[in-house]
């Protein structure tokens, strides 16, 4: 946050009204409070809504989400947008499915996962080579995904055998009372957490978003931070398809769009979060458990489809609009 | 259209008698005794009678129907009433109709208490594997609500049978020449839908005289089908002007029918245009005087709501019910018969919405 | 002492356009090398050329006598070669202890924080900056930004480093600071490249001084043969004594601007007013308050008080509010405050001018541009290519389409903060004439500037601006260089004045 000036001017503040310690610290947890409330507010309507087990219920639906959204703040973070994130997740868990019968489990989720590299990879260089706009490359690369997957399955799901207990566990395991794909979510979050704010990469990715030019003439390659971000998204991508074929016990072979909207929505909310106003991982997961808790919350309270629709964008607005209102000191021309 | 299935023995004569007439010849028995048997003869058509034996139990069901999806709603009124006539108690959470939201109103149902948990209607047997064995391990028991569940009953569509009633009606009425092309919601999104457009394709490909042009892919339950049914029609019709070019168009999906006739009202053509899945709206356009729609089948969602409400309960009390798939009855109409069923519909949607008021709507 | 980087017959042109036509030209290892020239001389050119951000279209660069080939700015990077730009750019949400240290940060992968605000710290010690590390750099103002880049390349310990106007920001104390700095860099024995307009400092700093005249060398001094008018004579081929240019008193019985209590968060009441015809220019060290008195009258700021013009009181809430009391501001940071870097010089000066140019609300293309091409002329702008963007113009042009852009909402008031910042002499005597013009037009003007030969030049009635409050108010002819540069330091104002 701004610092206090010493002998050089600090800028003017404009419309600030206090600036004492309790606005500091509503507009550092502002967002946080509202998701905070909330969750209150399903708990004292559903007696189901606060306990242990739908906490875990929570974690487990959002598994996948949580992973593309993660994946997309890197690239958001560098100051582009990748649009194939969901359908990636489908291409991976196909190719995994698909693997499993020929060439075993650990070679079938290596192949997964290096087909959402590859994905990525190609994604990067479209946008720094071949000079294409972020947008509409991936957008293209969404289509294309799109009929590789109904290429490879003629629109039928590809079933894992049920005998591929090993390979299940990833989905299906407990280990006591938390799911094991909660676990591998938590351990590449830290993992993610600790490459996107203690390495260069992530320092280098955040430099190129925020100003391309002063990373430019710092002699930082900016295009291979580019290529590293869109290849980041797209592993998260895959790391989510082969969780998501264990848990289906089968790759479908459509599905993943919903999860690009969604991955949107958490990355912007959880910009907002904790006042750092640009993208970073813990919002974006933070972000992403709002959706899903919202979303179980309107489940067991017993909302009707309409509501449903309301209730969701009347809290999403709420959420960000509450971060909007606490932080409107410098002139708003930031638009996104 | 009456609540009580319909005589199966008034379908046409071929098909599934086609292939016991084989089975027989491979068992060396005489046909005739063969012939003489009806389709209620195979296990899987036969739906056991079940009483309750006055246990208390609980149902979970999760309510994820979305404003198009009126046959499950009525599904769901009746294994409500069902539960209800047989002494028990249902328990219920509101979710969306998406793959996704069923599977978690499954798992939150999990710890509601229940004894038995219902299935359904999109997520396929692998998808909710998992589910199962986690209910397995609580003691609860499973059925599945026109899906298979992994080691559990289940009363379902009898796809290839629609498929088959519609196939003969459509060579039937176009005396096996002419050009067809059918329509559903995407592929890989809903599983019946598309075992029966297959199944009509195949039937198709065996008539010299026939065509089936590529399938046209609708949508998702959660846009607006209606519209798109009708941007598809209408590129179909541009990309084939010659009238002469179509004869037919089935839609395994109503939204999807009612916007075919639009494009055909719009681009003034004829084509006789065939239905799966009644709906209030969609009956109120096939009764209309002038419309082009001639024939429908439908899922009666709510004998199978019927059926799965009794398995639930059974299972529940602990009575012994065999993991078989049981398959509905096909109904079907034509057009003189809308009006009437019509009419049925509504007084069944209307008890539905009325009942399921007492559970979230 | 040997040649650090001997450039050969270096060429570059941009679409048959010819920028350098030829440079051959060497430093020393060691040595403050002035560069000077024109508008358009090609100076910008031939430092983003050795910074690695052209590629040149023929001739050599050698480094220690091997040829070297600088393609990238990553090239000019591993072989020392640096530079700070007039408009030199930080990552916004960085802090500026990451910043200074950004692309360098030591280590493979990992980024050890603390590290990066030590090093961060001991720099800045070392050239004695006081600013906190932790401040984001969005929060700075433009002189700050300046310091931190200069601190950055400090850290990174280039043989060879382009400073582009550096001076053209700072306040009379910080360009001290910059010339402690420049020795330390020397003591090292990096080769300093100093780009200026600033004679006075050429001289004062360096040991040699090249002008470009037109993309090709024009001479080369020593220290010693460095003189004003030999100077002026290689840039633009005429004398000095042509340049002189001065405010005769234009001043009439009206007053157009009234401030009364005007006053903000760091500015205490002030009362003001300038007349028709009159040149007020405000100055004083940086942070006093001139800012806000900017930031006040450009609707850009909070203020209570009154603003009167022409006896018709205005409340100034947003720059919309600001333009319809005729107010024309022609801000310090023309890159990001004034100008639209990506659309042409023509769509630049004409934009907020459309309003009057449609007729029936559409907008004729050929009354746009037959504007454009009147503004281009009245003001020179060099070169006469209004469907460039105008990024690709030098500063001094761009200043000028600044100005361009006020010339047909006839302003009652003009404030200017810095107008010849980062500007040449052939442009700053255009650029002077177009705002003694504006006075004599009848228009109240304001000139906001830290150079006092500026004010000297331009102003009529002159004020001090010390700890936000006014500290002195007088007419230009009782001003010399030395008061007025001793009022500026201190608030007492000398006796012989008063």
């Amino acid at each position: 946050m701004a610092g206090e000036a010493s002998t050089v001017s600090a800028p003017v503040k404009t419309g600030a009204a206090s600036t004492g310690l309790a606005m500091r610290l509503l507009r550092r947890w502002g967002t946080i409070l509202v998701i905070v409330i909330v969750g209150l507010l399903f708990a004292k309507l559903s007696p189901y809504f606060a306990s242990v087990s739908n906490f875990n219920n929570i974690l487990f639906s959002m598994i996948v989400s949580a992973l593309v959204s993660m994946g997309l703040t890197f690239v958001v973070a560098a100051g582009s947008f990748d649009l194939s994130v969901g359908v990636v997740v489908t291409t991976a868990s196909i190719v995994t499915a698909l693997l499993i019968p020929d060439i075993g489990v650990a070679g079938a989720i290596i192949g997964g996962i290096v087909t959402a590299c590859v994905i990525g990879l190609i994604n990067g260089l479209l946008v720094t080579y071949a000079r294409l706009s972020g947008i509409v490359s991936t957008l293209g690369m969404m289509f294309v995904l799109d009929g590789i997957n109904q290429f490879l399955t003629n629109g039928y799901q590809v079933p894992v055998d049920y005998s591929e207990t090993a390979f299940m566990y990833i989905g299906q395991g407990r280990v006591g009372p938390i799911a094991f794909p909660v676990i591998i979510l938590a351990v590449v979050f830290i993992i993610g957490h600790i490459v996107s704010t203690r390495s260069k990469i992530g320092h280098y990715i955040g430099a190129v978003g925020d100003n391309p030019m002063a990373a430019y003439y710092s002699g930082i390659v900016v295009y291979r931070w580019v290529i590293v971000a869109f290849v980041m998204s797209s592993l998260f991508a895959g790391i989510g398809g082969v969780i998501l074929t264990s848990i289906s016990s089968s790759a479908q072979p459509v599905g993943g769009e919903g999860y690009l909207l969604e991955a949107f929505a958490a990355v912007f909310l959880g910009a907002t979060i904790l006042g750092k106003g640009k993208p970073h991982l813990l919002g974006t997961l933070l972000g992403v458990f709002f959706l899903y808790m919202v979303s179980s919350g309107m489940n067991m309270v017993g909302f009707s489809f309409a509501a449903r629709q309301l209730f969701n964008g009347l809290v999403l607005i709420l959420a960000v609009g509450a971060n909007a209102l606490l932080n409107r000191e410098e002139i708003h021309l930031k638009f996104i | 259209m009456t609540q009580e299935p319909i005589n199966d023995d008034t379908l046409p004569a071929e098909g599934p008698s086609r292939r016991r007439l084989l089975a027989g010849l491979a068992l060396g028995a005489g046909t005739a005794a063969l012939l003489a048997g009806t389709r209620k003869a195979v296990a899987a058509d036969e739906f056991p009678k079940i009483t309750s034996n006055g246990k208390k139990i609980k149902v979970g069901l999760g309510l994820n129907y979305g404003p198009f999806n009126q046959p499950w709603r009525r599904g769901c009124w009746r294994i409500a009433q069902t539960v209800q006539d047989m002494g028990c108690e249902l328990v219920t959470v509101r979710g969306e109709p998406s793959k996704q939201s069923e599977q978690d109103s499954a798992r939150q149902l999990l710890d509601r208490g229940i004894d038995v948990l219902i299935l359904g209607i999109y997520s396929g047997e692998s998808e909710t594997a998992y589910i199962v064995d986690q209910a397995n391990q609580k003691g609860i028991k499973t059925v599945g609500f026109m899906v298979n569940a992994k080691n559990s009953p289940a009363v379902l569509e009898d796809t290839w049978g629609t498929a088959a009633v519609m196939g003969n009606w459509i060579q039937n009425r176009l005396q096996r020449q002419g050009t067809i092309v059918q329509t559903a919601e995407d592929k890989g999104f809903y599983a019946p839908f598309d075992m029966e457009v297959d199944m009509l394709s195949l039937m198709t490909s065996y008539q010299p005289r026939m065509k089936m042009l590529p399938f046209m892919t609708g949508s998702v339950s959660t846009t607006d089908e209606i519209s798109k049914g009708r941007e598809n029609c209408l590129s179909l019709l541009q990309a084939n002007p010659d009238p002469n070019s179509l004869q037919l168009i089935t839609s395994w999906w109503w939204p999807l029918t009612i916007g075919a006739t639009q494009a055909l009202k719009q681009m003034n053509r004829t084509a006789i245009v065939t239905n799966h899945y009644f709906s209030d709206q969609f009956l109120d356009v096939m009764a209309s005087p002038d419309t082009p729609i001639e024939f429908s089948t439908d899922v009666p969602y709510h004998i199978a709501g019927d059926r799965v409400g009794q398995l639930a309960v059974a299972l529940g009390q602990g009575q012994n019910v065999p993991n078989n798939s049981y398959f509905t009855p096909i109904s079907y109409i034509e057009k003189s018969q809308a009006a009437a069923a019509h009419g049925d519909l509504k007084a069944m949607d209307q008890q539905a919405i009325a009942l399921l008021k007492q559970y979230g709507g | 002492m040997t040649a650090l980087i001997e450039l050969r017959d270096l060429r570059k042109d941009f679409s048959g356009v010819h920028v350098l036509k030829g440079i051959s030209l060497s430093f020393r290892a060691g040595e403050i090398h002035g560069l000077l020239g024109e508008n358009g001389a090609g100076k910008s050119t031939l430092i983003k050329i050795l910074t690695g951000v052209y590629a040149p279209s023929s001739g050599e660069i050698l480094m220690d006598g091997k040829p070297v080939t600088i393609h990238r700015p990553i090239d000019a990077h591993r072989a020392g070669l640096g530079a700070v730009y007039q408009d030199s750019e930080l990552a916004g949400s960085f802090t500026v202890a990451e910043n200074i240290v950004l692309g360098n940060e030591g280590g493979r992968l990992w980024i050890n924080r603390k590290k990066i605000r030590r090093d961060a710290v001991d720099i800045m010690h070392q050239i004695g900056l006081d600013l906190d590390p932790d401040r984001r750099a969005s929060t700075l103002t433009a002189a700050e930004m300046q310091m931190v880049t200069l601190a950055t390349l400090f850290h990174r310990r280039y043989k060879m480093i382009i400073l582009d106007e550096p001076t053209a920001r700072l306040s009379a104390p910080e360009t001290k600071m910059l010339f402690g700095l420049i020795a330390r860099f020397r003591e090292q024995g990096i080769t300093i490249v100093y780009i200026s307009h600033r004679l006075n400092e050429v001289k004062e700093l360096c040991d040699r001084a090249t002008i470009l005249r037109d993309g090709m060398v024009s001479g080369t001094l020593e220290r010693d043969e460095i003189d004003e008018d030999v100077v002026t004579q290689l840039m633009v081929n005429r004398s000095s004594a042509e340049l002189d240019i001065g405010n005769a008193g234009m001043a009439r019985e009206a007053v157009v601007l009234q401030l009364t209590g005007l006053a903000t968060d760091r500015l205490r009441p002030l009362t003001l007013s300038v007349r028709a015809g009159e040149i007020l220019g405000i100055t004083g060290p940086l942070g006093a308050g001139m800012e806000q008195i900017e930031r006040s009258l450009g609707g850009l700021g909070a203020y209570t008080g009154n603003i009167t013009i022409d006896g018709l009181p205005h409340k100034l809430h947003s720059p919309s509010d600001a333009r319809r009391a005729g107010i024309a501001l022609i801000p310090e940071d023309r890159r990001k405050q004034a100008l639209f870097p990506n659309l042409s010089l023509a769509e630049n000066v004409s934009l907020p001018a459309l309003g009057d140019l449609a007729r029936l609300g559409l907008i004729s293309n050929r009354s746009a541009s037959s504007y454009a091409a009147s503004v281009i002329e009245r003001l020179g702008i060099y070169p006469d290519a209004p469907e460039r963007p105008i990024r690709y113009f030098s500063g001094g042009n761009q200043q000028k389409a600044v100005i361009g852009k006020w010339l047909k909402r006839d302003a009652r008031v003009y404030i200017f903060v810095e107008p010849t910042s980062g500007v040449d002499v052939g442009a700053i005597r255009q650029i002077y004439e177009i705002i003694l013009g504006l006075a004599a037009a009848g228009a109240a003007v304001i000139v906001i500037s830290t150079s006092v030969k500026e004010l000297l030049a331009l102003s009529e009635t002159i004020a001090v601006i010390h700890h936000g409050a006014i500290s002195a108010i007088l007419p230009r002819e009782n001003c010399t260089r030395d008061s007025l540069l001793a009022m500026t330091i201190s608030a007492a104002v000398p006796a012989a004045v008063t």
